[in-house]
C-alpha cells in the first residue's frame, strides 16, 4: 500500500478529485469547499474525528493552511499542464503569426517540426454579419476561442491562429448563432462519417 | 499536518488538477445532464486509457453545433474513443496526440488499420499527421484507399514535403468538387509531383500500382 493510500487525507483529496466534472473556476471553487468540508466535519470511521479534540483556533489555522494548500496545488497544476500535455490540437490567437509562404521546406516525414502547430488564416466576407468566429475541431468548435475581425473599411472578416499538423472540418459561425460552411467554392468539403453533417476541410501542414 | 504530508498532498493535487484541467472543455453546454454525464465517463475513460480525449470532445462539439440526437452524440463519443484506441494501436504504442488524432479520423472514413500501420512503417519513429491527413482526404474525394495509400507512401518515400502531400491532397479534393473522378485525379496529380522527387527511395512491386506510366507536366 503506497503512503497515499495508507493516508486518509490524502486518500480523500484524491477522491475528490477524481470527481472533478471539469474544471473552471467553478471546480476549483467546489473542491476547495470539498476538502475543506471534509477537514471540519470528517466522517465517523475518520481516524482523526476520533483522535484527541483540537483547540479551534489550531483547527482553523489548519483547515486554512489546507485550503491554501489545495489551491496553490491547483494553480501548480495549471501551469504544468501546460508543459507536459503533449501536442494537445488546441489552438491560440497569433496576433504576429508569420507568413504561411516563409518557412523553409521540410520534409514531410521529418523531424519534431512537423508536430508544432501552424500559423493558418481564415476569411469570410460578410457585410451584415455583426460577429463572426471561425469553428472547427481545432478549438472544439467554440466560437469564443476565434473571433474574426473586420477590416475597417470592408466586408471581409479575417483571423489566424494556430493549428496542429492534420486535416481538420471548420466552419464559421456568425452572429454566434448561424453555423456555415466556407463559401469559397475551391475549399474541400466534407461529410462527417458519423454525424452525417457537412464541415469544410482543411488540411494543415508546413509548406 | 506534518511537512511531509503537505508536500505530498501538494503534489498529487497539482497532478490531480492538471488532469481535470485538461478537460476544461467538458461542459457541453447544449447537451442535457444525462448526454453530459455519459460524455463525461467516455472522456475519462479513454484518459485512463492514454488515449487523447480532445477529438471526442471535438466531435461531441459539431455534434452539439448540428443539433444531433443526444442519442447519437453519444453513440459518436464511444465509436471516436474506440477507434481512437484502434489508431493508436495501429500506429504505435508511443505516438503522437496528432497522429491519434488523424489515425482515428482516416479509420472514421473506413481506411483499414493496416493501412494506418503502412503509413506508420514508412515514417518510423516521426509524426505521419499530415500523411494520414492526406490519405483520408484522397478517400474523402473517392480514392479507394488501396490506391490512396500506395500514393502517400510513395511521396513520403521519395521525400515530398509536407507541402507537397498537401497540395496533392488539395488538388484531388478540388478535381473531385470539379467532376473528376478520384483515383483518375490522384493519378495526374501525382505524375505532376514525380518529377519533382527523388525517384531512387521508391521499392518495386508495392508501389507498382500507382506507378506513374510517363512524367507530366510540372505542378506549381
Amino acid at each position: 500500500m503506497s503512503e497515499i493510500e495508507r493516508d486518509h487525507v490524502l486518500r480523500r483529496a484524491v477522491q475528490t478529485l477524481q470527481q472533478l466534472p471539469s474544471t473552471d473556476a467553478d471546480a476549483i471553487r467546489r473542491v476547495v469547499e470539498a476538502a475543506a468540508a471534509q477537514r471540519v466535519m470528517p466522517a465517523a470511521d475518520d481516524p482523526v474525528a476520533v483522535s484527541a479534540a483540537v483547540p479551534s483556533r489550531r483547527r482553523s489555522w489548519r483547515l486554512a493552511g489546507f485550503t491554501g494548500l489545495v489551491a496553490a496545488a491547483a494553480i501548480v497544476g495549471f501551469f504544468v499542464r501546460g508543459q507536459f500535455t503533449r501536442s494537445a490540437p488546441s489552438v491560440a490567437v497569433a496576433s504576429n503569426a508569420p507568413s504561411l509562404g516563409g518557412g523553409a521546406l521540410v520534409s514531410a516525414v521529418n523531424g519534431e517540426q512537423d508536430v508544432r502547430p501552424i500559423p493558418q488564416q481564415f476569411v469570410f466576407r460578410s457585410a451584415t454579419a455583426r460577429r463572426v468566429s471561425v469553428v472547427g475541431d481545432f478549438n472544439e468548435w467554440n466560437a469564443a476561442r476565434a473571433r474574426m475581425t473586420r477590416e475597417a473599411a470592408g466586408d471581409l472578416w479575417s483571423v489566424t491562429i494556430l493549428i496542429a499538423p492534420g486535416r481538420h472540418t471548420y466552419g464559421f459561425m456568425v452572429n454566434d448563432s448561424t453555423f456555415t460552411l466556407d463559401p469559397d467554392t475551391r475549399v474541400a468539403r466534407t461529410r462527417d462519417p458519423d454525424l452525417g453533417a457537412e464541415g469544410s476541410v482543411v488540411i494543415v501542414g508546413r509548406p | 499536518m506534518s511537512a511531509r504530508l503537505a508536500a505530498s498532498a501538494l503534489v498529487v493535487l497539482a497532478f490531480s488538477a492538471r488532469g481535470a484541467c485538461a478537460q476544461d472543455s467538458l461542459a457541453f453546454k447544449g447537451a442535457d445532464r444525462e448526454t453530459r454525464a455519459a460524455l463525461a465517463t467516455i472522456v475519462a475513460e479513454a484518459s485512463a486509457r492514454g488515449l487523447p480525449t480532445a477529438p471526442i470532445v471535438s466531435k461531441v462539439q459539431f455534434a452539439l453545433v448540428v443539433h444531433a440526437p443526444s442519442a447519437r452524440i453519444v453513440a459518436t463519443a464511444k465509436t471516436v474513443a474506440d477507434r481512437l484506441g484502434v489508431a493508436r494501436d495501429a500506429i504505435a504504442t508511443d505516438t503522437l496526440s496528432a497522429d491519434i488524432a488523424n489515425g482515428e479520423d482516416a479509420l472514421s472514413f473506413r481506411i483499414p488499420k493496416e493501412i494506418l500501420t503502412r503509413i506508420h512503417v514508412a515514417a518510423p519513429n516521426r509524426s505521419i499527421a499530415v500523411p494520414l491527413a492526406v490519405l483520408t482526404q484522397l478517400v474523402a474525394s473517392n480514392v479507394p484507399a488501396d490506391h490512396a495509400s500506395d500514393i502517400v507512401v510513395r511521396l513520403m518515400r521519395q521525400g515530398a514535403t509536407a507541402g507537397q502531400l498537401l497540395a496533392l491532397g488539395n488538388n484531388v479534393s478540388s478535381d473531385v468538387q470539379r467532376g473528376a473522378k478520384g483515383a483518375e485525379s490522384a493519378d495526374i496529380r501525382l505524375r505532376g509531383l514525380t518529377p519533382l522527387l527523388s525517384p531512387g527511395a521508391v521499392t518495386t512491386g508495392d508501389l507498382s500500382a500507382s506507378s506513374p506510366a510517363a512524367p507530366g507536366p510540372r505542378k506549381p
